[in-house]
């Protein structure tokens, strides 16, 4: 499968950004193009493609339910897991789970999976606390909740004197990661920029009614906005910090399970990036785009790429997965996806999410081969 | 007792969709027009063997292939030249009885799933090309595939003498002196290699060819093979030479029609890589054809029904998010929420026509409701001149990313029926059930039974009544 065609605006940015030595390239998001894949079609353009797309042609995680089932697993709906529990040979035993009338149900196995990606895998682990396991499951390291990342995000809001277009192909289909290393890293974090593909109408739209407009004068805004605006994200890399940290709150929620309680600070080396390297170089790219307008986001925002939480290391002293991100204190115990990810880098990391998922299984198989 | 059978068409699978990725691949025709293609390779494109002869992601011929009958799954066979597994003892006799007369080399007979009654029309030097083919030019598969089991009593391969008597054209094709030769080859082609009367005409009880409707239109378990006489109701009478062609040669003619499942593949392994003097003799003869009119289309053609319609702003905002889990959902949503990402709310397709329109489509206008329910649950997936055409399945594989059940595909197909294409054609959960289970079974297997249970009772009561009455 070749890369999706860029749309207009997506060109004209790589062709600006090339200038300024930025190499805006196309994304992976395992979204089949030109050819189906699997039994999903290749993309046609929606513009729609999160949270889902609305064809399937970009894998996402429900398309793997039927085929679960196909092979007869069993899908447990409305089942909120609260407890592992392990026995005296270390091996995770069952998993406890609560359904909607808070009635407690188990679950047994020999290799059990937490996919509950970076916050309810660690929150998980520190429920289960017993006399076997004083600090939660798999966590004689005391590494579990800690080092928990996002990719502090910046954006700025532009409008052009000349029509761009976004909103041809996917809604994010190309990115700049050459800014993302280099020596300054020493320093301050690398970052990756990109811009966003979405259609701008519905924001232009909003954007003119706001202004009061009507008839002729409406349409003609609604149409310039949505030609003439754009929006530049830089995501930065975030360091893995022991106290950036999830804990237990004391405060429970409906089925009397404690909240998670997160600490959480971007850190000095991601906030010496914005002031001296990504957001002199977003106004120098937005100025190469023709923007007449920037605004800049005043304070860092969420990149919803949750990551930590169970790092992967092979010292079990200081990490709490191997490689294959087994459990380093139970073998059975597998918890991949974000929470397994040692670093962030600024690259989007649900791929990775995915590969760790599907070296994982690669190893689960082999286990059982083995048994 | 006469056991009968279908023929291979009635079997096609309707997931036959995945067979497409590596049989293009091994496909036998290298050249794009068939010009430069050597004669047994050629003949054996015209005849299309590899489409039944190979399984999905299995090795070119070496059989396997399952087809679910009205009565039973049939598997085709290994017909390499492997001396063990396949075709490789055969002599040319021994391979044009098979081919032409439906009987194996150890005397047992082929069940009509292999268009023998066809193929009977091909020419000796046809055939000796193919012979050749087949000994040289294909691999050996030194495998066995599973082997077809009817139940009893079709299971009984010598009852298919009586069927064949009754049945089979015993003599090769015979010009016809009135007609011109370019459409001489085309009747040729029609009735012999590529053997159209195979899926597009009507079968008796008997399961045999109906010649007064020839082409009228076959059923195919899931699938419906159209009427395609010169029938300007009923058929493809109003279609231009050029569009008879174009829609061999490429699958697909934006505002009239597509190509999926058997089609498709045919069109796929076959009819795209015809050369140019033989698809011009195929068309002159589709356009000669006698018109057969089926009374449940009325006046209207299939091919020009429907407007552009969009129930979105209806639709849009009155029910809250996850809708499919409402037993009250309406076809209109169901088309709004699974339809128009692709076909476009106004079910208008794409500019380029990549995703067709779904009116002026003769799968909705046709009224016959099979294809459009079919084409819902199992999709389609044609590669031509290296492009490929794909719509996804919704439940036809319990492997789709979406899950139509019955109720919503009989919702679905009502709405799209009666937005977009012939009003009033009837759809019922139960007739979606059957399509998705490889369509009608045959009461034949029932009745055979039970006459035979009849008759063993007569032979019963004949012999309690011959020993009483010589006893004494």
């Amino acid at each position: 499968m070749g890369p999706i065609p860029f749309g207009p605006g997506e060109q004209r940015l790589t062709d600006v950004a090339a200038t300024l030595g930025m190499q805006n390239l196309p994304a992976p998001q395992a979204r089949n193009s030109g050819v189906s894949f699997d039994g999903r079609p290749p993309c046609c353009g929606n513009n729609n493609c999160f949270p889902v797309c609305p064809i399937a042609a970009k894998y996402d995680a429900a398309t793997a339910l039927p085929r679960i089932e196909a092979k007869g697993g069993r899908i447990i709906t409305n089942a909120v897991a609260y407890r592992v529990e392990t026995n005296a040979q270390k091996k995770v035993e069952a998993v406890h789970y609560y359904d909607p009338n808070r009635a407690s149900h188990a679950v047994s196995g020999k290799i059990f999976v937490l996919a509950c990606n970076g916050i309810e895998t660690p929150k998980l682990l520190l429920l289960s606390t017993d006399d076997k396991n004083p600090r939660g499951v798999a966590n004689s390291s005391d590494q579990v909740g800690r080092n928990m990342m996002d990719q502090p995000k910046l954006i700025a809001d532009i409008e052009m004197s000349e029509p761009l277009w976004t909103g041809v192909g996917p809604v994010q289909s190309s990115s700049i990661m050459n800014t993302s290393q280099g020596d300054f890293r020493r320093e301050y974090a690398g970052a990756m920029f990109r811009m966003e593909n979405m259609a701008r109408s519905t924001l232009g739209g909003l954007a003119a009614l706001e202004k009061g407009l009507y008839g002729k004068a409406l349409d003609q805004e609604i149409r310039r906005l949505s030609a003439c605006t754009a929006r530049l994200t830089v995501e930065h890399e975030p360091l893995p910090l022991p106290f950036n940290r999830l804990t237990l709150s004391d405060k429970k929620d409906w089925l009397g399970l404690n909240r998670p309680r997160i600490y959480y600070d971007v850190g000095d080396y991601v906030r010496r990036s914005a002031e001296n390297y990504t957001v002199p170089l977003l106004k120098k790219l937005a100025t190469a785009l023709g923007a007449t307008d920037i605004k800049i986001s005043p304070e860092f925002l969420h990149s919803d790429h949750i990551m930590g939480g169970t790092i992967m290391g092979n010292d079990p002293s200081d990490s709490v997965v191997d490689a294959d991100c087994r459990a380093h204190d139970h073998d059975n115990l597998f918890l991949p996806g974000g929470a397994a990810m040692t670093t962030g880098g600024s690259g989007n990391s649900t791929i990775t999410m995915a590969a760790l998922a599907l070296k994982a299984a690669d190893a689960i198989v082999g286990q059982l081969n083995h048994a | 007792m006469l056991r009968v059978t279908q023929t291979r068409q009635a079997f096609r699978l309707s997931f036959l969709a995945a067979l497409a990725g590596p049989i293009l691949l091994c496909s036998p025709a290298s050249a794009e027009d068939g010009s430069n293609t050597d004669p047994g390779t050629y003949i054996a494109v015209t005849s299309d063997c590899v489409a039944c002869h190979t399984a999905p992601g299995g090795k070119p011929f070496a059989g396997g292939l399952a087809m679910k009958t009205p009565l039973g799954t049939m598997y085709s066979t290994n017909i390499t030249p492997s001396k063990t597994y396949g075709i490789g003892e055969y002599s040319e006799a021994d391979f044009s009885r098979a081919v032409r007369k439906g009987i194996r080399k150890d005397g047992s007979n082929l069940y009509p799933a292999m268009p023998y009654t066809a193929y009977s029309y091909m020419t000796d030097q046809d055939i000796h090309d193919l012979y050749l083919y087949f000994m040289k030019s294909v691999q050996p598969v030194e495998s066995t595939p599973p082997k077809t089991a009817l139940p009893f009593p079709m299971n009984i391969r010598s009852s298919m003498m009586f069927w064949n008597i009754l049945f089979r054209n015993d003599t090769t094709y015979q010009p016809d002196p009135s007609r011109s030769a370019e459409w001489n080859r085309g009747a040729y082609l029609a009735q012999g290699p590529a053997h159209c009367g195979t899926c597009h005409t009507p079968r008796g009880f008997l399961m045999q060819e109906e010649a007064s409707k020839a082409l009228g239109g076959g059923s195919l378990g899931s699938w419906y093979a159209p009427n395609i006489t010169s029938d300007k109701i009923s058929g493809i009478g109003n279609w231009s030479q050029d569009e008879i062609k174009t829609y061999l040669k490429s699958g697909h003619i934006d505002g009239l029609a597509q190509a999926a499942s058997g089609m498709g593949e045919a069109v796929e392994h076959s009819f795209q890589h015809l050369t140019e003097a033989d698809l011009n003799a195929l068309t002159i003869y589709l356009a000669s054809t006698q018109p057969v009119r089926d009374p449940a289309d009325g006046n209207l053609s299939r091919f020009a029904l429907g407007q552009p319609v969009s129930s979105a702003g209806r639709v849009r905002g009155n029910q809250p998010i996850r809708s499919e889990d409402n037993p009250d959902i309406s076809g209109a949503e169901l088309f709004t929420g699974n339809c128009a990402s692709c076909h476009n709310y106004q079910a208008q397709g794409s500019h380029d026509g990549y995703y067709p329109s779904l009116w002026h489509n003769s799968v909705t206008g046709a009224s016959n409701p099979d294809n459009l329910i079919a084409t819902i649950l199992f999709g389609v997936d044609r590669h031509v001149a290296g492009a490929q055409a794909f719509m996804p399945g919704f439940g036809g594989k319990k492997t789709d990313a979406v899950q139509l059940n019955d109720e919503e595909i009989a919702k679905l197909t009502k709405y799209v029926f009666d937005t977009y294409g012939r009003p009033q054609v009837s759809v019922s959960p139960a007739q979606v059930a059957t399509i998705r289970h490889g369509g009608s079974k045959s009461p034949l297997l029932v009745l055979s039974r039970i006459g035979m249970a009849g008759g063993a009772i007569l032979i019963a009561l004949g012999c309690f009544w011959f020993l009483r009455t010589f006893r004494k």
